[in-house]
């Protein structure tokens, strides 16, 4: 893996429950993932993923880059670009914009097999998680 | 109903907040790993090579999200929880966790500000195992959108 290199894209499809799924892996149960009515309440078009679902995303593009030990990843910042609907809620739907987050990451010198530790060299990387077919909207919408 | 500009109050800038532990379990490394689609045998129930079942690198955001839901509730910082986007992410890791560690995350409130007419909340973290040792360092900013007034 070198300095540049772009990694990825993955393709994901998140089901129509993987709000839900994610909220009970992760114990985040705020209203705006799992209660439609709240969340077009507070000016959403219906409940979205978590973001760090899709910084999750991110992340595994990365380490499986570099073979999937966790120790490989040592450091990551994703800004999000736009938020993301479950599958279900794409139906009828025409403009279908992908989301991207860019990122800075840093792996362990060497990769998987190379040691982890403070003295180890970075390398910077961009890299690309690309969610597929899930409609995105704009969040200045007036 | 109008949008307005979003309601800062910046008075809680740098503030800390005691420790929260989070006791990380094998199933809950299970669950997360397959949620997110990270099936490998390290996440799942092999130790290979680890003391236990290993977290992923994103885990982090589990275990560290008590500490800072602990701050974004904090009526001092006075954030419009129902208006927040979750805007961008930082982790630096070090120590790997695994099940049967406890965790321990202190919050820290690093900024406070306003642009655009939107609220910036940007909450820094800082967790280490029971031995002592850091697992991860996350900064959290969290953009509060005006909310229909």
């Amino acid at each position: 893996v070198k300095p540049g290199k772009r990694i990825g894209p993955l393709h994901v499809r998140p089901e129509g429950d993987m709000a839900l799924r994610y909220a009970e892996a992760s114990g985040d149960h705020s209203s705006v993932h799992l209660n439609e009515d709240l969340a077009r309440s507070v000016g959403l078009p219906g409940v979205v993923l978590h973001g760090l679902y899709s910084i999750a995303l991110v992340a595994r593009t990365a380490n499986e880059a570099v073979g999937g030990d966790p120790r490989s990843l040592l450091s990551l910042t994703v800004r999000g670009r736009a938020l993301v609907e479950p599958e279900a809620r794409q139906e009828g739907r025409r403009t279908i914009r992908n989301a991207r987050a860019e990122l800075d990451l840093s792996f362990a010198d060497g990769g998987p097999q190379g040691g982890v530790g403070l003295g180890a060299r970075f390398g910077r990387l961009t890299v690309e998680a690309v969610l597929v077919g899930c409609p995105t909207f704009r969040e200045s919408r007036g | 109903v109008g949008w307005g500009v979003a309601v800062v109050e910046a008075r809680a800038m740098g503030k800390r907040y005691p420790a929260v532990l989070y006791g990380v379990d094998g199933e809950g490394i299970r669950r997360y790993a397959r949620v997110v689609g990270l099936d490998l045998p390290f996440h799942l129930g092999r130790k290979a090579g680890f003391r236990d079942i290993v977290a992923p690198p994103m885990f982090a955001a589990v275990y560290t999200a008590p500490a800072v839901f602990g701050a974004m509730n904090d009526p001092e910082v006075g954030m419009d929880i129902l208006h927040n986007l979750h805007a961008s992410q930082r982790f630096v890791w070090s120590e790997p966790v695994c099940a049967g560690d406890t965790v321990f995350t202190e919050a820290r409130i690093a900024e406070i500000f306003e642009k655009n007419g939107k609220g910036f909340y940007v909450f820094e973290t800082v967790s280490v195992n029971q031995h002592g040792l850091e697992t991860a360092r996350g900064t959290w900013t969290n953009i509060v959108r005006p909310g229909p007034s």
